[in-house]
């Protein structure tokens, strides 16, 4: 029922998310942030059972850390698309992780952002834009009708809140508020709607 | 919607007179939904053999991955590349190691085995999702196999040259594709003779 997507162009990416946690008939909050921070220039914006998703960001960005401290450096933004990959597909078979999420983020040394999208089987593709869930049924058509080559951060933005505007208008789920997170090659910008 | 049909695809590979060509779609998809326009299906093995892969994209990711880590260790210990047809049972027995908990993939292997004096044997292999192999003249696999496989008996001829077998391949997948609805969106051909490997994106209906 979460709602996430994204949006990449040649040097930001924005991903955006609802902010409701849901039980049974229930809103039991509505201002969840589900978009986790790996580090000052990568967040991964997570769809699913909550629990799964709390316990698969703070894994992963445990996991993260842990190599940052053991080698100096940290993963870059591909191999931690890919390092999540392994972990959902080898969790697939043996207690998987019911989370779906986009991976965004900006890479300094090829001086580009990229968007990656997994799902919870552990597929992974690079993706200009994306989306999980229903959101995906609603939201496609207006990131494709945005989108094109070179665009610019302000489009970017306007697309997210079309898409925003889209689900409030046609998703059953009343979904109140949403964040969004910009990044950049300056780092990550948190904006909430609603 | 079965295992193998979630994401969608569509792969041919045929042999020509020293060469052989292996086409995918390019299509990833979440049953109708598409995803991505530009999946990578076919990889490379060495500059003598490609393989495909069909079936479920997370699978295709991590078995691709499994062949890449024994096909390097197999470098390192024989200190050659592998032979395009020892690849084929290097497939084959790989997939049924894991026969009661398979990858769900369906891999179709391209390759040259060289015979020396200039001549090169094509090798062609399909298998199913645990491992059994045939060979043939032409290789089908994906949701489109069913498709594929009369318009291939159709385009065939013995002893193609490249360019007719480019033809062939390219002309079979994209009227396969244009039927399947999980596959298309795109396509790539892949033509291997003994010099080179030439690499052509097709465009294709987008749908």
């Amino acid at each position: 029922m979460d709602s996430v997507f994204g949006i990449c162009g040649d040097d930001w990416a924005i991903v955006a998310s609802d902010s409701v946690v849901a039980y049974s008939i229930m809103k039991l909050k509505s201002n969840e942030d589900k978009i986790y921070h790996l580090d000052d220039t990568k967040v991964m914006a997570i769809a699913g059972d909550t629990c799964d998703r709390e316990r698969f960001a703070s894994y992963i960005q445990r996991s993260l850390d842990w190599y940052k401290y053991k080698n100096g450096y940290e993963l870059d933004l591909e191999s931690t698309a890919e390092f999540t990959r392994t972990e959902l597909a080898t969790a697939i078979r043996k207690g998987p992780y019911n989370v779906n999420l986009l991976i965004a983020g900006y890479d300094e040394k090829a001086e580009k952002a990229s968007l990656y999208w997994l799902d919870y089987f552990g597929t992974l593709q690079e993706v200009k834009k994306g989306a999980h869930g229903y959101a995906n049924y609603f939201t496609s058509s207006v990131l494709d009708n945005h989108y094109k080559k070179d665009m610019t951060l302000d489009e970017g933005i306007e697309c997210i809140k079309d898409c925003i505007k889209e689900l409030q208008t046609r998703f059953l789920m009343s979904q109140p508020g949403f964040v969004i997170k910009i990044i950049t090659k300056d780092g990550i910008k948190v904006e909430t709607v609603g | 919607m079965s295992i193998m049909d979630y994401n969608g695809s569509a792969m041919v590979a045929m042999k020509g007179k020293n060469c052989v060509a292996i086409a995918a779609d390019t299509r990833l998809s979440q049953q109708l939904c598409t995803i991505s326009q530009n999946m990578q299906k076919v990889f490379k093995v060495n500059d003598r053999c490609l393989f495909g892969l069909a079936g479920l994209a997370t699978d295709v990711a991590t078995y691709s991955k499994e062949l890449k880590m024994k096909t390097n260790m197999y470098k390192l210990t024989e200190n050659r590349d592998i032979k395009a047809s020892t690849f084929t049972d290097l497939v084959a027995t790989s997939l049924y190691e894991k026969r009661f908990g398979p990858y769900f993939v369906v891999p179709v292997v391209a390759g040259l085995d060289d015979k020396g004096d200039g001549e090169y044997e094509p090798v062609i292999a399909s298998y199913d999702y645990i491992g059994c192999k045939e060979q043939s003249y032409f290789a089908c696999a994906g949701t489109s196999q069913s498709f594929l496989y009369g318009v291939c008996e159709s385009f065939y001829k013995e002893d193609m040259n490249p360019d007719e077998l480019f033809e062939a391949v390219s002309q079979s997948l994209l009227a396969a594709m244009d039927r399947d609805s999980l596959a298309g969106w795109g396509a790539t051909v892949y033509v291997l003779t003994p010099t080179e490997i030439i690499v052509k994106n097709i465009k294709t209906r987008q749908d």
